[in-house]
């Protein structure tokens, strides 16, 4: 068998051992950032073909998480940047419902609403600080910006948080957030 | 509400059941294969096409530019009153024209001292 056909079967070996790995994830992390799954998927289906492209390049000792999450952040920015996603589309299934299951304690249901208020480039701060669990610098590395920006960002956005939560819960709100604070 | 009620939704979120994915390997590495085959005939296109436009913009400044262009004219003059060719006795004692005569000769009157501007010849 030719060397180049061995090296690309490895190649795609490894990258399919990722994806099975950490699609999960990445579909996750996708889904905070854009609020539904279908878009997730999306962006992480465009992120990890990106992934592939460039899965020659990439130094492969523990860095691919953080070039994937490069991706997924910048894909769900770029689309959102471009317009498209806020238009209607057609699809086979019905849009999933939430699991009725386990639902969720009704103050965190209206924290993850009143997320859907914030913008973009601001949600994607606060979901790379407080979920993905990156430092200020790294974020700040991610999203293109000074460690300044990221910090302003991100208070920003919980300040939205806070406003948003406000104009749905009403008066009582400030009560309920501050309780809030200790669940 | 402070940074750690996100961190909390978000491990909420987390715990709850997602929906199912159709992101495969397999159906990733196809895609990925074709985003790549895509991306080479797209280069290979417009390696080409570069190529094509270099070779047409050479071949457009480097072509003899001598012979194509028209040797300018002089601007047109009024007649002169001078005896038409008609007039000349044949066979008379020379038969080439005199480079003064601006009638004989065949090409456009060089502008010389000896010859009057037609205005005056007018006038």
């Amino acid at each position: 068998m030719p060397r180049h056909v061995t090296r690309r079967a490895d190649r795609d070996d490894a990258f399919r051992e990722y994806v099975a790995a950490r699609a999960d994830a990445m579909r996750f992390t996708a889904y905070l950032l854009a609020g539904d799954w279908h878009t997730a998927e999306d962006i992480a289906q465009t992120a990890f073909v990106k992934l592939y492209l460039a899965w020659d390049r990439i130094d492969h000792a523990g860095s691919v998480d953080a070039y994937m999450r490069r991706i997924v952040t910048r894909t769900f920015l770029n689309e959102h940047r471009r317009g498209w996603r806020q238009r209607e589309r057609l699809t086979a299934e019905p849009p999933e419902m939430p699991a009725a299951a386990n639902p969720m304690p009704e103050q965190r249901m209206l924290i993850w609403r009143a997320l859907s208020a914030v913008p973009p480039k601001q949600r994607a701060a606060l979901v790379l600080r407080y979920w993905e669990d990156l430092s200020v610098t790294q974020t700040a590395d991610l999203l293109g910006c000074s460690a300044g920006t990221v910090k302003s960002q991100c208070a920003r956005g919980l300040d939205t948080l806070r406003t948003v939560l406000r104009q749905q819960i009403g008066e009582d709100a400030d009560e309920i957030l501050t309780e809030g604070a200790s669940w | 509400m402070n940074e750690h009620d996100l961190t909390s939704t978000f491990a909420e979120l987390r715990a709850r059941t997602a929906p199912p994915h159709r992101l495969t390997p397999e159906a990733l590495v196809v895609a990925g294969r074709h985003a790549r085959r895509r991306r080479r005939r797209t280069v290979v296109a417009g390696g080409a096409l570069a190529a094509l436009c270099l070779v047409l913009t050479v071949a457009f400044l480097g072509r003899p530019h001598g012979e194509d262009h028209p040797v300018p004219v002089p601007p047109a003059r009024h007649p002169v009153s001078t005896p038409a060719p008609s007039d000349v006795v044949p066979g008379s004692s020379s038969p080439s024209p005199s480079p003064a005569d601006p009638v004989a000769s065949s090409g456009p009157p060089a502008a010389s001292p000896s010859l009057s501007p037609p205005d005056d010849v007018h006038r």
